[in-house]
């Protein structure tokens, strides 16, 4: 896909002007591929905790009821991942992630390693096997590689760096009539 | 995109949309390419609904050039296509806030300033008006809620 280029820039750039072909084109492309990124964005919402939890796994968090205080940062922290990368891929729209943050006082020191956790758990590694298709990997990847970049630009070198924090205040979400969790609901 | 997506990043982050957003999302990406379809038309006939506008509009103000200079017209011209556009820009977003707060507070302003208020009112009739003699009936009725707007916003 090549739409990995934030609308309201492409609108403030015409501004007094009429949208180019190519941009009109790219919006119909949008609006053509909707229902794919649709279906992605569910598969996210139905996935979410099924992934974090086998990241934490493979972190040796065997009991998810029993995390410590960072770990419960970070599976929260990757939630708020999952659901930025869903929402910019659902609008079509990456600059929200270009600026990304995850909304808490401190980011998990560990993040950008777990997001590649998670990044290949959603691939697939699960023993049932793939859970996304190629194309909606295809459709995906840009977006997490501009999240990833935007969290690894964040994180502090870890040489340098404070442990991992104990216990972080993270804003605290919407409520949600869907299945998914808030953030703060999970893993408590 | 348009206001509608703008707020929806703003006020749903750390949670997944409800179905009453989901819907409202899926309802406006339905009709982009009819938008878009549309807003082809209006670029492509734009000039064709100047020229009559303007062809009707100099009759009513025969001294324009007179009190304002000989480039009179020609900026006339210019400022209709300004909010030509972006009232095409509006329609694509399907966004009225759009027209109003990049186009409109601001120009309504300058109308008020330079007392063209009056001068300018017949030709946003002008325009609604045209729109049947160049457009199809779907076209019109695609974009005449956005003039209407800058017509109430500029010269009522």
């Amino acid at each position: 896909m090549d739409d990995i280029y934030s609308w309201p820039e492409r609108i403030a750039d015409r501004e007094g002007d009429y949208l180019s072909p190519d941009d009109l084109q790219s919006l119909i492309r949008y609006a053509l591929s909707f229902q794919e990124r649709l279906d992605l964005y569910q598969v996210f919402q139905q996935q979410e905790l099924d992934w974090i939890q086998e990241v934490l796994n493979q972190q040796g968090s065997v009991d998810t009821a029993d995390l410590s205080p960072a770990q419960r940062l970070l599976a929260r922290q990757l939630a708020l991942c999952l659901r930025s990368v869903g929402l910019s891929l659902l609008m079509g729209d990456p600059s929200q992630l270009q600026q990304w943050s995850c909304g808490a006082t401190e980011l998990y020191l560990g993040l950008p390693e777990a997001l590649d956790q998670l990044w290949a758990v959603i691939q697939g590694s699960q023993q049932n096997g793939p859970i996304l298709t190629d194309d909606q990997r295809d459709l995906l990847s840009p977006y997490w590689q501009t999240l990833q970049a935007a969290c690894s630009s964040q994180a502090p070198e870890a040489e340098s760096s404070p442990p991992p924090p104990v216990v972080t205040e993270v804003e605290p979400a919407h409520s949600s009539p869907e299945p998914a969790l808030t953030l703060m609901e999970m893993f408590v | 995109m348009s206001l509608m997506f703008a707020d929806l990043l703003q006020n749903t982050e750390g949670r997944y949309l409800h179905p009453d957003e989901l819907k409202s999302l899926h309802d406006y990406v339905e009709g982009i390419p009819k938008r878009v379809r549309i807003y082809q038309v209006l670029q492509a006939k734009e000039s064709a609904l100047l020229d009559r506008v303007i062809e009707k509009f100099q009759p009513m103000l025969p001294n324009l050039t007179r009190r304002h200079g000989v480039l009179a017209w020609e900026r006339c011209r210019r400022d209709l296509s300004m909010v030509w556009r972006y009232c095409c820009m509006a329609m694509l977003l399907n966004d009225e806030d759009y027209l109003r707060d990049k186009l409109l507070y601001w120009l309504e302003t300058i109308l008020k300033s330079f007392k063209m208020r009056d001068e300018c009112k017949p030709v946003y009739k002008l325009m609604l008006d045209s729109l049947a003699h160049v457009f199809t009936a779907e076209e019109s009725e695609m974009i005449r809620p956005y003039l209407i707007l800058a017509k109430t916003m500029l010269v009522s």
